[in-house]
């Protein structure tokens, strides 16, 4: 496998995510995801898309690697982007669980109890933030103070039913 | 041997979920990510050995391609599976989901439905029990320490990551 592949596709990723955090400081927009998805995903895909047509069109354009290792790129910027978008979530709504972590090591040696931690996260809207998030998300919508599974919403957690049910286990989340 | 190599990488995925299928359904008892980790480190041996197979098979290769191949399987495929570790986790812990499963049961619910019946103080709870499950919290007497770092660690890069996005900070 060409060297190449491996330099040209880490630097894909990077230019991704360097346009991310440029474009997150500036103006962070509401639905994070479909954002992510364009510039992690969508974008490159039609740039590859373009060099290749390019390519079959034989107009003049110096290749820095050759057409058919386009494939090998793309996956690995696949991958890479893929890895990102799972970790996005945990710095976007701060996990409970990381929390905790900060939390019990400031108490350390004595240690903390539940009801002190608890303390910590008084009014921290622990779901009325994420309410917020599958809201701008276009998960649930609210109509006269109810929430109902948009159809990607239900797509989305039948997704989740479906695997769990494949491994034996019951669907939960929390 | 390149289209052999990403064949086999892009159908990576299904490997781990039959490895992981198969240690779920047999063993209920461990802590859920903890299967969820070893399926996936069992997962390299099989997938490296046919990403092995197909670099190898390659008679004319140059040894600089034969690392560069062995470097972008170990990448590629580890970034698929840490991928895969977070999708799993998302339906175990993550409170979106759980908001979503609640919905979908019932069909619509209001906000104070909601936290009727997921309750923040339980949010809390069953972080608390999954930490001591897995070995990072202990409790004694009512009070809980750390025992390994290693999630601690996490909550600083991803702080540190949060404040490069310019998130407001905690």
């Amino acid at each position: 496998m060409n060297p190449l592949i491996l330099l040209t596709g880490f630097l894909t990723f990077l230019f991704c995510l360097i346009f991310h955090i440029f474009f997150w400081r500036i103006r962070r927009p509401k639905n994070d995801i479909f954002a992510l998805f364009l510039i992690f995903f969508k974008f490159p895909l039609l740039f590859f898309a373009g060099y290749f047509i390019w390519n079959l069109l034989n107009l003049p354009v110096p290749l820095v690697v050759p057409i058919n290792e386009i494939t090998a790129i793309f996956i690995l910027h696949v991958s890479l982007s893929s890895a990102y978008i799972q970790t996005y979530p945990a710095a976007q709504a701060i996990s409970p669980t990381l929390e905790i972590m900060l939390i019990v090591l400031k108490y350390m040696p004595q240690g903390i109890s539940q009801s002190d931690i608890l303390q910590n996260f008084h009014k921290k809207k622990l779901t009325s933030s994420r309410l917020e998030d599958l809201l701008n998300t276009k998960l649930i919508r609210q109509e006269q103070g109810f929430f109902t599974l948009t159809p990607i919403g239900k797509c989305f957690i039948n997704f989740f039913v479906l695997h769990r049910n494949l491994l034996g286990l019951k669907y939960k989340g929390g | 041997m390149a289209t052999t190599l990403l064949t086999i990488l892009m159908l990576s995925p299904l490997i781990i979920l039959g490895s992981h299928l198969i240690f779920s359904r047999f063993n209920q008892k461990s802590p859920p990510q903890i299967i969820a980790i070893f399926s996936i480190l069992l997962s390299y041996l099989p997938v490296g050995a046919l990403c092995g197979y197909a670099l190898w098979r390659n008679s004319t290769i140059k040894s600089t391609d034969l690392i560069s191949g062995a470097i972008y399987f170990f990448v590629v495929f580890s970034a698929l599976a840490y991928a895969y570790f977070h999708l799993f986790n998302m339906g175990e812990t993550a409170r979106r989901i759980r908001l979503l499963a609640e919905i979908r049961k019932v069909g619509s619910l209001t906000a104070q439905e909601l936290s009727t019946i997921y309750k923040e103080s339980e949010i809390v709870e069953l972080r608390l029990q999954r930490l001591v499950d897995m070995k990072q919290l202990t409790l004694d007497n009512g009070y809980y320490t750390i025992k390994r770092k290693i999630l601690y660690y996490v909550a600083k890069i991803i702080l540190a990551w949060r404040y490069l996005l310019g998130f407001d900070p905690l």
